[in-house]
């Protein structure tokens, strides 16, 4: 009796998804692009030798992971082995080769090394990075811009439908109610207790951080103003959810409060979550930046020529890749070699405000003198 | 195709949803991966801002047949993040004589490495070390000129080694 109208509701709510979190293949294209340049120069690829070099007796893994299969840590040469793949796996992603495997394997090997580097007792909430990985296999971040793209042998994954984009959405929803649902003690509407200002005095006086804002936000004296950051933090991560099924306008507007959300926590806290901003690009109309040429998709004539000269780049850049790990050089970003990790971050979530804010200014726009009040399934 | 369709939506809610559960269960088990975001945090109690504030902080400190002698934890277990060092203070350095898993070898392995790191940060000789004592204080940290500080600590974890 309940199985027809669970299976309708579901089917309408996945159908609701899939509108609002489609995301225009070229677009993806140039995210991926993007995705692999920032990890490559400059976040950096995650390093795991260094798990290599603590004891076995300090060995706790969760007890549901990959690690708790293993009795020990594994061998300095497995992660020797996964320092030295990961970057070269980057480098083919970012020429989009064979790029549904290699999304699959990075995202493969990045969950089986974090289960090991949480083996101290303690798991990170950063789950966005490999859940990207992974859920981008299922979709056409390779289809354009890409070796992949000028090989006639289309890879079967996702080959149907796109569901990476859907499924991202919704991971990224329902881990903001993850994060929500632990805080509904913070809505207490108590003006004497307040939590994100002891998130603050955490910062401050014991992990010793003053950067950027944090000694602005400390004279703020206002229990009014710390009970309404509570209320507001709390509601908008709790919206989340339903704001991947509402519009498509409205989840991208939610994507830009959740950017400031990020910046307003890193100069209060000096707590970066730039990973996870990065992750929002996905829902960006990257054609908008870097528009197609529009010669069409039939004029393939040099298709070949470019996928060689493609190859051979590709090929070269791995040689000396090879090399240069050969010789012991430990390569993990460029950024580390000119700027610090802080201006680098603060960098990029300034730069997610401005496109956020850019965003939000031209619905706004829009709504009020164009008079187009329409969300159409690709009105971005 | 029903059949399949409802296997496949179910498959992934589970992947959102038992997780999550679990986590905040009485049985505390995360599993990895999971999709959970960082949640949760202090809630700042009464009086903060205007009297005092609480802060909380871990010590170690080395149990020598001379004495205690007081040791950063982050410096002692590098290149382990410093964060996670917490954790591994609480396990007890993994040397807690409830954990049956461990062999000898293991053991007396993990006791060499940590004594070795001792002695590098303290310059105390291996011989002298007998074990590591890890503290938790609540400081009641009040506000003014004189600055009282109220203590109260408690032992989380006492190793041999």
């Amino acid at each position: 009796m309940l199985i027809r109208p669970i299976f309708t509701i579901l089917i309408y709510l996945e159908k609701r998804l899939h509108e609002i979190a489609y995301v225009n293949p070229r677009s993806l294209s140039i995210f991926r692009i993007i995705f692999a340049s920032f990890y490559l120069f400059v976040f950096g690829i995650p390093g795991y030798s260094w798990i290599s070099q603590a004891p076995d007796i300090f060995f706790n893994p969760p007890a549901l992971s990959v690690a708790a299969l293993f009795s020990e840590f594994p061998s300095a040469a497995f992660f020797q082995v996964v320092d030295f793949l990961l970057p070269l796996l980057f480098i083919l992603l970012l020429f989009g080769y064979k790029t549904r495997y290699v999304s699959l394997i990075l995202s493969l090997l990045i969950i089986i090394c974090n289960s090991f580097k949480y083996s101290f007792g303690k798991i990170d909430h950063v789950i966005i990075f490999e859940l990207t990985l992974l859920l981008m296999a299922f979709s056409d971040w390779g289809k354009y811009y890409s070796i992949d793209s000028y090989n006639r042998i289309q890879n079967r994954l996702g080959k149907k439908r796109n569901y990476g984009t859907s499924l991202l959405a919704l991971c990224i929803g329902f881990g903001f109610l993850t994060a929500a649902v632990p805080k509904y003690t913070w809505v207490d509407l108590d003006l004497s207790t307040q939590a994100v200002r002891g998130w603050l005095n955490t910062a401050y006086y014991v992990k010793k951080t003053d950067k950027y804002l944090v000694g602005w936000f400390m004279e703020l004296k206002s229990n009014l103003f710390w009970e309404v950051m509570d209320i507001l933090g709390f509601l908008f991560e709790v919206t989340f959810i339903a704001a991947c099924f509402m519009s498509r306008r409205i989840f991208r507007v939610w994507l830009c409060f959740a950017v400031f959300f990020h910046l307003i926590i890193y100069l209060m806290l000096n707590i970066g979550f730039v990973h996870q901003v990065l992750v929002y690009g996905a829902f960006v109309d990257w054609t908008k930046v870097f528009p197609a040429d529009n010669k069409g998709e039939g004029s393939r004539t040099c298709s070949r020529d470019i996928r060689k000269w493609l190859l051979t780049v590709l090929g070269v850049i791995l040689c000396i890749y090879g090399t240069v790990s050969l010789l012991g050089v430990s390569y993990r970003s460029l950024y580390s070699l000119f700027f610090s990790s802080y201006d680098v971050k603060l960098f990029i979530l300034l730069c997610s405000s401005i496109i956020a804010v850019y965003y939000l200014v031209s619905i706004l726009y829009r709504y009020l003198f164009s008079g187009r009040r329409t969300n159409t399934t690709h009105d971005p | 195709m029903k059949k399949r369709y409802f296997v496949s939506r179910a498959l992934i809610l589970c992947f959102l949803v038992v997780p999550f559960v679990l986590t905040y269960s009485p049985l505390g088990l995360e599993p990895y991966p999971a999709v959970i975001f960082p949640g949760g945090g202090p809630h700042l109690g009464k009086h903060l801002g205007s009297e005092f504030r609480v802060q909380h902080e871990s010590r170690l400190y080395m149990l020598t047949d001379r004495g205690e002698i007081k040791v950063d934890y982050a410096r002692l277990v590098k290149p382990i993040p410093a964060g996670n060092a917490i954790y591994v203070m609480n396990n007890g350095f993994g040397l807690r004589n409830s954990r049956s898993d461990l062999s000898v070898t293991t053991r007396e392995e993990g006791a060499g490495w940590i004594k070795g790191r001792l002695k590098k940060l303290t310059g105390v000789d291996e011989k002298h070390i007998k074990g590591l004592k890890y503290i938790r204080c609540r400081l009641q940290i009040y506000y003014g000129p004189e600055g009282q500080i109220k203590e109260k600590c408690r032992i989380k974890s006492v190793t041999s080694l």
